[in-house]
């Protein structure tokens, strides 16, 4: 037995290890994580859309989910697709939900689509929720009103009403172009127009802008 | 017919956790023998995927050396058995 030879095998397959790729992301995302944070910080808020008159409950449709960040992500150039594939060891469909930038780095998720039924029906609609879920777990995406969600995010009801269009103007008008006012505003609202505070909070928010000039 | 590529990716992954299971052990003492007998294990993978081992390698360039050093080390043994 030589020990030089055994030595340089524990470093090849350091080296092996250290090498491989992770499956669900690009070698690289160093671009994409910044632009991700910064598409982040500027979703709109999703709440509940349809009702689900079989379990008495509400959810957002992938459409709502997606409607919430496909500017931000845009801006940003992010895209997001997801797509089928039948894995070659199990035989079952797998959902997969990518996040793309335009320097060509990505990441992903990857779920399996478990129909209650063999049919065309039952994959359709597993599908459907699926998707849903993949988009929302993926692109960090979260439903205001969620029962399960804490305080914080109640307050962020998307059916809240906003500003009407005489209160958004009686507001920039209050604010007077100052541009950290704006900035700290949809800071504290997590929005990104201020027409978007809600309507409730108006006159709150117009007493604070008068009382700090 | 079985699937090649599959059978192939197979022994990798195989390859890849006797390597990751190694690198845990092989500084632990009383751990020798199991040591030698997963290198052993890597070294009956690397000659089981020897004739598809130019393809292998044109995906995974660093398993080259590895490849031809276990063998080396350990091919006259695991052939033997």
């Amino acid at each position: 037995m030589e020990p030089n030879q055994i030595e340089e095998i524990k470093v090849m397959i350091e080296e092996m290890i250290a090498s491989q790729k992770d499956p669900h992301q690009s070698e690289s995302i160093a671009e994409l994580a910044p632009a991700f944070a910064k598409a982040q910080s500027i979703y709109k808020n999703v709440g509940y859309n349809r009702e689900n008159p079989f379990f008495k409950s509400q959810y957002a449709d992938l459409n709502a989910v997606l409607n919430g960040v496909r500017d931000a992500l845009s801006q940003n150039g992010l895209s997001f697709y997801q797509y089928t594939e039948i894995c070659p060891k199990t035989d079952s469909v797998l959902l997969k939900s990518r996040l793309l930038h335009s320097s060509g780095q990505w990441i992903q998720s990857v779920a399996k689509l478990l129909p209650p039924k063999n049919d065309q029906q039952s994959f359709g609609s597993t599908l459907s929720y699926q998707r849903r879920y993949g988009a929302m777990t993926l692109l960090g995406i979260t439903i205001s009103g969620d029962t399960t969600d804490d305080d914080g995010e109640h307050t962020r009801k998307n059916y809240e009403e906003t500003l009407t269009d005489t209160q958004t103007t009686k507001l920039l008008n209050m604010i007077d172009g100052d541009q950290d006012m704006i900035n700290n505003l949809l800071s504290v609202f997590k929005i990104d127009h201020v027409s978007y505070i809600p309507k409730k909070m108006f006159d709150g928010v117009m007493r604070k802008i008068k009382d700090s000039k | 017919m079985a699937n090649i590529e599959a059978i192939i990716n197979n022994k990798l992954e195989q390859f890849t956790r006797l390597g990751k299971i190694a690198k845990q052990i092989q500084n632990k003492r009383g751990k020798k023998e199991l040591l030698q007998n997963i290198y052993k294990g890597m070294a009956k993978i690397a000659i089981d995927l020897e004739l598809v081992k130019d393809v292998i390698f044109d995906q995974h360039p660093n398993l080259g050396p590895l490849f031809e050093s276990l063998i080396e080390l350990y091919g006259p043994e695991v052939r033997g058995q």
